[in-house]
């Protein structure tokens, strides 16, 4: 909220410092600064943002005025309410019939004026709203604005003489509006209403849209001499629906939504009164109507401990220090016994519930900026290394080390199996069940960079719903260039693919995976582990369960001494129809017993398409642990080998 | 003797690279848990209650308002996630204090996308409750991550008061600014001459979250923060687009 440097210099009484250093004091001890402007007329514009928390007491002028005394160690000084004791005039109980019927408003105000003269607004209240933005409408309308701004209680002016009913008592009431009642606002809006929304009314009809906007047919205009005042407070969260609703914000219907304090009320209608009176011949009735005069002013204190707050600000703060703190807010606190503190804050500060709302008080008063950089004195417990992430690294760092780029690609896209209720855009609307579109496309765009991008990305998906919420699991995917892949390359490309995953598995020490065919145009193989899928290949990408690949980590070693013995080698190659597979070839080979065989390696596969078959080589090393091997027990164990291949329909061996 | 000429570039070998929000998370991780922080992960599809109640932040309250949400068609009172203090709050209920937490993940915010927004980024939201944690152990925690992570020992780090539901008091920290250092430079375009750069929010763990987790206020107090890890790569790297993140593209990946 932006703030004119004059007007909040009226409430302090001593000269504020310069505006920058006045900015910059609040910025570091109550609110964020957004910036200071410079105004023509010599007078400044500051931009404090307003946090949440003191929406209620402080988006006005009478707030900040206080945290400014607070902060810069200055005194406040309270705006005069000294009224006349007008006689003659009748009591607002006798002119206004007034009812509340409705439960949603905790205090309703009402105050009966005469002797109205509308007219244009004095300079020094024109200048004051011009300086903040405020149009200047006439003096009545203006003074119920500068009201606002000063106590942040949003105050009303209705013209009684446009109230239904004549001669007797005036009805009023607050309640809840019929389905589709319309009211015309102040400034020619036309709203259509529903019961979960107020109105103020008369005997007849509804007189405007409460808490948030005037109507038109109760407003003060150039003939208007008797009024109507009105300062109430609404429950936050219905002015908030029917502000949402009816898409209409105001400044009063912003400070309802932020709870506005039961005691401003008073404060508002006796200021308000007051410049009635004095700038527009006012004549005020000796009562107000109140639903709520005791409530007000009561404040709970609260207690706290001198050690949970120098614990909890990490400061050595003495009982005198803090209480002198909490008094330049206006807090007052008495010290019992033991260190325990009671404190007793200005009804307006809503925000003041529990003892860390006043340690906070405490600490940004003193200065955030005297608080120390502490090390934390307790020790703590080795933490445990986090499988999900020290894999994510390592098969990062052994696919970066292949060349691969990671990338991270959007989570909400156009297509998928969970959907977004309020998207940005329908380009937007799902989240992603797959990585591998994605990457697909990114491949497709980096082919300008390089001939052969190679991507991965590891990723949450979301595959769907279930009783327990939302499917999602970590995925792990990649692909390899290629952006057209001619038949006779697949093979190689895919072993290239095969190649890639092999050492990334082993690198994070996965073992037992079985690769099966998945007998698909686009799918080549899948991913076992067991009977678990853990997910696919296709010729140059792929897509795996990160979570469930992860299950499978086996880093445990068991250990077997290297033999100092030499090894002997034996290969054997042979032909076989195209449709057997490697695998098979190694079964068989493994299954006739060679023994003291410590490695069965392929070598060669070669097709002769021509010819249908293929050849496939596999070398077998043998190697003993405690002595020198012959060639003729290599021989010897090879002959098994070769009798089992030979009995094979189909094989002929090389 | 064979002439061998040593000027000519090696033969080439492939490499790639990690991504630099990869390697950034990984960097953090490192600082933290040599502090003793436990990594946790969680969800990033949350029911309301973690991402907001257990939070302090009431159904109707504007606070909500703050954090721009997205909801889900089909699944009822579930969220995206918009911080990683939901993660925390899963962490708490399975141990006990004192405890030291650090949760980073993805987390989503409906705004619309531009320079400096994303619809998804990075947090790296912490916790530490024991008995006698203050604001100045805080100071401290950020201050050394910030100045290891940057690279330089002379930041300075500072509080300003702030709100969040979740923390009381609320602070938002501000790092001296990285470009103009010795002079404060009104062109400054990361500062605007204010010399400070505003980073994250932090605070004191509300007493209502503590409790929502059975954990006692009067024993055990907590500090917490929450790092947006985009917002501090592109300070450390002078970055000036956070889309360049997800775009994929390899003349940004191959920088860093």
């Amino acid at each position: 909220m932006k703030f004119s440097y004059n007007w909040l210099q009226e409430y302090i009484s001593d000269p504020l410092p310069p505006v920058e250093e006045l900015a910059n004091a609040l910025g570091m001890h109550s609110f964020e600064l957004e910036g200071v402007e410079a105004l023509e007329n010599g007078d400044y514009l500051i931009d404090w943002d307003i946090l949440p928390n003191r929406s209620s007491d402080c988006l006005c002028y009478e707030g900040v005025a206080r945290e400014i005394a607070a902060v810069c160690e200055l005194r406040f000084k309270p705006y005069l309410q000294d009224l006349q004791e007008a006689s003659g005039v009748q009591r607002s109980d006798e002119m206004i019939d007034f009812s509340l019927d409705t439960d949603l408003v905790p205090r309703a105000t009402k105050r009966y004026v005469e002797g109205i003269t509308i007219g244009p607004s004095p300079d020094w209240l024109r200048e004051r709203l011009e300086s903040i933005g405020q149009k200047s409408i006439n003096n009545v309308v203006d003074i119920t604005n500068y009201v606002m701004f000063v106590t942040s209680q949003p105050v009303h002016a209705f013209d009684y003489d446009k109230l239904a009913g004549g001669g007797e008592a005036r009805r009023m009431s607050i309640r809840h509006a019929q389905d589709g009642e319309v009211v015309h606002t102040l400034d020619g809006g036309e709203y259509t209403l529903d019961t979960s929304m107020l109105v103020v009314a008369d005997a007849e009809k509804a007189l405007d849209i409460a808490g948030i906007k005037g109507g038109n047919n109760s407003g003060v205009d150039e003939s208007t001499t008797r009024i109507v005042l009105s300062a109430c407070n609404y429950d936050y969260a219905v002015i908030r629906q029917t502000s949402r609703k009816l898409k209409l914000t105001t400044d009063a219907s912003k400070r309802y939504e932020n709870e506005v304090p039961l005691c401003k009320a008073d404060r508002a209608m006796a200021l308000l009164t007051h410049l009635l009176e004095s700038e527009c011949g006012a004549r005020v009735s000796p009562d107000i109507i109140d639903t709520a005069p005791q409530i007000s002013s009561e404040v709970a204190p609260i207690t706290f401990t001198l050690d949970h707050t120098n614990n909890l600000l990490g400061l050595e703060l003495t009982a005198e220090e803090v209480i002198s703190l909490l008094a330049r807010l206006e807090i007052h606190t008495t010290s019992t016994q033991d260190g325990v503190l009671r404190a007793l804050a200005l009804p307006e500060r809503l925000d003041l519930r529990i003892a860390e709302d006043i340690i906070e008080e405490i600490g940004r008063l003193y200065g955030y900026t005297n608080i120390p950089e502490l090390a934390i004195e307790e020790g703590f417990p080795i933490p445990e290394i986090n499988i999900l992430k020290q894999s994510w690294y390592s098969i990062g760092d052994t696919l970066v080390n292949l060349g691969f780029y990671e990338v991270y690609n959007r989570s909400l896209v156009a297509s998928g199996r969970v959907a977004l209720a309020n998207a940005l855009h329908s380009e937007a609307g799902n989240l992603r069940d797959n990585l591998h579109t994605a990457l697909l496309d990114r491949v497709a765009r980096n082919s300008i960079h390089s001939e052969e991008p190679k991507l991965f990305e590891i990723g949450k998906v979301f595959t769907g719903i279930s009783d327990d919420g939302v499917d999602e699991h970590w995925s792990f995917a990649g692909i390899m260039g290629h952006q057209k892949i001619k038949d006779k390359h697949k093979q190689d490309i895919f072993l290239q693919t095969k190649g890639v995953l092999e050492t990334a598995f082993h690198t994070i020490g996965v073992r037992n995976l079985s690769w099966e065919e998945a007998g698909e145009e686009e799918v080549i193989a899948l991913l076992r582990c067991g009977d678990d899928e853990i997910g696919f290949v296709g010729v140059n990408y792929w897509e795996i369960n990160f979570e469930k690949l992860i299950k499978y980590i086996d880093r445990s070693v068991s250990y077997v001494p290297p033999s100092r013995f030499p090894k002997i080698d034996r290969d054997v190659a042979v032909w076989v129809p195209l449709d057997i597979r490697v695998r098979d070839v190694r079964a068989l080979i493994e299954g006739s017993g060679p023994e003291k065989c410590i490695s069965t390696t392929l070598f060669d596969v070669y097709e002769d398409i021509d010819n249908n078959r293929k050849s496939i080589g596999f070398r077998l090393v043998f190697q003993c642990w405690d002595q020198t091997l012959s060639d003729e027990y290599a021989n010897e164990q090879m002959q098994k080998v070769y009798k089992v291949l030979q009995a094979q329909e189909g094989f002929e061996i090389r | 003797m064979a002439i061998i000429d040593v000027t000519r570039p090696g033969s080439k070998v492939e490499q790639g690279n990690l991504h630099i929000l990869t390697k950034s998370q990984r960097r953090l991780e490192e600082l933290f848990t040599s502090m003793g922080f436990q990594i946790a992960l969680g969800p990033e599809a949350e029911h309301e209650f973690y991402n907001f109640d257990a939070l302090n932040v009431p159904k109707d309250h504007p606070a909500r308002d703050m954090q721009d949400t997205f909801f889900l068609s089909d699944v009822p009172e579930t969220v995206l996630r918009t911080h990683c203090t939901a993660v925390d709050i899963h962490y708490m209920e399975h141990h006990e204090a004192p405890l030291r937490v650090l949760a980073p993940g993805r987390v989503y915010r409906n705004e619309s996308i531009d320079a400096t927004h994303e619809a998804q980024f990075y947090q790296l939201d912490g916790l530490v409750v024991g008995k006698t944690i203050s604001l100045a152990n805080l100071k401290y925690i950020l201050g050394s991550v910030v100045r290891a992570f940057l690279e330089d020992e002379s930041i300075k780090v500072r509080f300003r008061p702030g709100y969040f539901p979740f923390v009381e008091p609320g602070v938002e920290l501000d790092i001296s600014c990285v470009h103009c250092k010795t002079t404060i430079s009104r062109e400054c375009n990361v500062c605007k001459g204010s010399g400070w750069i505003e980073l994250l929010g932090a605070g004191m763990l509300h007493p209502n979250v503590l409790r929502a987790v059975d954990i006692d206020p009067k024993k055990y107090s907590a500090l917490a923060f929450g790092i947006g890890l985009e917002r501090l790569v592109m300070l450390k790297y002078g970055i000036e687009d956070i889309r360049n993140f997800y775009d994929g593209e390899i003349p940004f990946l191959k920088q860093f």
